[in-house]
């Protein structure tokens, strides 16, 4: 087991495309980190550097404390599992768990315990005899952490691993992969742009966008405490909802204020910048949709706002719906579906009616197009500056 | 021997000028034997290589190299890089991934490229005109010519029977094995 450092890692391909800038990270031996963000955005870059599969432009990579910059993969003590699980077809599953300890001159005796072990931890015992062919993709890839695993590393790499599974099968996995690592304790850093896995599996979670680290922390914290517009986001599904608004001063103390609604601001939530700046001026309001209740649902106190709004669209989760709606004319709102942020869609500033959403019970007696009471929790909301997009609030 | 590993070099490495070396290669596959006929013929008398077979193998492969290079390189760009990359990872050197896990799994690309060279030198006639005197060594190809041109009159149903004769094999190669070959050549089609 180790953990792993990095430090000004960047990695720039050609002369002028950047995929990684300046990533420093302290992974911590044990813990289970995921690299998590839109595609193109340098974390399997990031990964592949960790393993020696791609050079490093500048900066330093250690493993264990040691510097391993030039060291090729085999001496690394890493195992990776690859998005396309990469099983060698012309060798049965005992071959392919037993190819690494093969080529590395380890016994017999101790090969076949360990892809023993292996097959069991996985239940794949009876799969051993059968070609990677004649298995399902779920097959493939306890294969494939299978042959992770009999390396016994000290760190586990996985490039997606999950991607080509169907959704229910990668709900398992994702149990079954952590679970894992509950078991053997080993370092284990996790590459998906699904934040939902990166949300539910790790310790700790690095988004990165355009090759640069926006945050890392725990997912609670990112959750709860997002460090800029990116994060906030792309963390969370339905994302957030983002309205440009004002913040003016109240009498006794700071309100946020779009349209007739007036949120007041929690006096004892840290501020990140210096909110002087801020008063009387424009901010950016982030409001996710599970803090957008329906009034006669919802407990009604003095840290909420109302809003009456129509739904355009309703749709039904079965444990919860969500409604779309717009705000009135002239209030710029955004939401961001996760394909946009793929895309890297420039928030449009001029884009007015942008539907916002809100997360509301089962029960619900709103109907589409019929005005129904929202309230917004105060104490949930998140400010973040407009030219910077950092969270100031 | 040398086309399956220049096949994985321009397949799996990045280097200088490879693209027009690519490009070579199939500008190569286009020059006819004809063209080159006097001065192979001109060079094999230097090495002195005619009359024998070793000639013949010497002329053969290096006519059909550029074509197994090619197809041969399209094959392998089938084959995921990551299971490279995984070999890798799992303690493999270069040459053990290739050797190991490449050639392995290329083995159906390696065969079908083996029979159709072996049809296309079945079939050659220019070189072997060309390299060899000796009416013993002569391939089928050189004998059916000389058959005609035979002052006994050969008339045309043995002719036609002896060009059957010479086509057998070849379509008989071709009929058992011809799922392989055309799943083969369209594999790249499917999966590229």
């Amino acid at each position: 087991m180790a953990g792993v450092i990095m430090e000004e890692v960047t990695k720039v391909y050609g002369e002028d495309v950047v995929a990684v800038r300046d990533m420093n990270l302290n992974i911590q031996d044990g813990e289970f980190v995921v690299f998590v963000g839109p595609s193109g955005c340098g974390k399997s870059t990031a990964l592949r550097m960790i393993a020696g599969l791609e050079d490093i432009t500048s900066g330093k990579v250690y493993l264990d404390n040691q510097l391993v910059n030039n060291l090729p993969p085999r001496d690394r003590d890493i195992a990776m599992v690859f998005q396309t699980y990469a099983l060698y077809p012309h060798m049965n599953v005992r071959d392919n768990l037993g190819f690494a300890l093969k080529i590395r001159k380890v016994g017999k005796l101790e090969i076949n315990r360990r892809v023993e072990e292996a097959a069991r931890l996985l239940s794949i015992e009876e799969l051993l005899d059968r070609k990677p062919k004649v298995l399902s993709g779920g097959q493939r890839q306890r294969v494939a952490l299978g042959r992770a695993i009999v390396r016994e590393p000290s760190v586990f790499l996985m490039d997606e691993p999950l991607s080509n599974l169907d959704a229910q099968l990668r709900v398992h996995m994702r149990t079954e992969i952590r679970k894992l690592h509950n078991r053997t304790g080993t370092t284990n850093i996790y590459v998906t742009h699904d934040q939902t896995e990166a949300m539910t599996m790790a310790d700790r979670v690095v988004v990165l966008k355009e090759g640069i680290v926006q945050q890392v922390a725990s997912p609670q914290e990112m959750y709860e405490r997002p460090m800029n517009v990116f994060v906030a986001g792309f963390i969370g599904s339905p994302a957030m909802n983002f309205i440009r608004a004002r913040l003016e001063k109240g009498n006794r103390n700071l309100n946020i204020v779009f349209g007739n609604t007036k949120i007041p601001l929690p006096l004892e939530r840290h501020w990140r910048e210096d909110r002087k700046r801020y008063v009387n001026g424009e901010v950016m309001l982030g409001i996710r949709p599970e803090h957008i209740r329906e009034a006669q649902l919802a407990e009604n106190t003095e840290r909420s706002a109302t809003l009456g709004v129509k739904p355009q669209v309703i749709e039904s989760m079965g444990h919860e719906k969500y409604l779309y709606f717009e705000l009135p004319e002239g209030l710029t709102t955004r939401t961001w579906s996760i394909e946009e942020i793929e895309a890297d869609v420039r928030r449009n500033e001029e884009g007015l009616g942008e539907m916002l959403v809100a997360r509301v019970s089962p029960q619900t007696e709103a109907r589409e197009s019929e005005e129904v009471k929202l309230v917004v929790d105060a104490g949930k909301i998140h400010l973040f500056d407009l030219e910077t997009e950092k969270a100031i609030f | 021997m040398i086309s399956v590993p220049a096949a994985y070099g321009f397949s799996r490495y990045t280097f200088r000028y490879k693209k027009p070396a690519l490009i070579m290669v199939v500008v190569f596959q286009m020059i006819s034997p004809v063209v080159i006929s006097v001065p192979l013929y001109r060079m094999f008398v230097e090495l002195g290589l005619l009359n024998n077979y070793a000639g013949l193998v010497v002329a053969y492969s290096a006519v059909v190299l550029p074509f197994t290079t090619w197809f041969l390189k399209g094959y392998f760009d089938t084959i995921p890089y990551e299971m490279d990359e995984a070999a890798i990872v799992d303690g493999a050197s270069r040459w053990q991934a290739f050797w190991r896990i490449l050639l392995p799994v290329c083995a159906p690309g390696i065969a079908t490229a083996a029979i159709l060279v072996a049809i296309l030198s079945w079939s050659q006639f220019v070189i072997p005109f060309i390299l060899l005197d000796e009416a013993a060594l002569y391939p089928v190809s050189i004998g059916l010519v000389n058959l005609q041109s035979n002052a006994d009159a050969i008339t045309l149903p043995y002719l036609s029977a002896a060009s059957v004769v010479a086509i057998a094999p070849v379509v008989g190669v071709f009929v058992l094995l011809q799922r392989y070959i055309v799943n083969a050549l369209t594999r790249g089609a499917v999966e590229g």
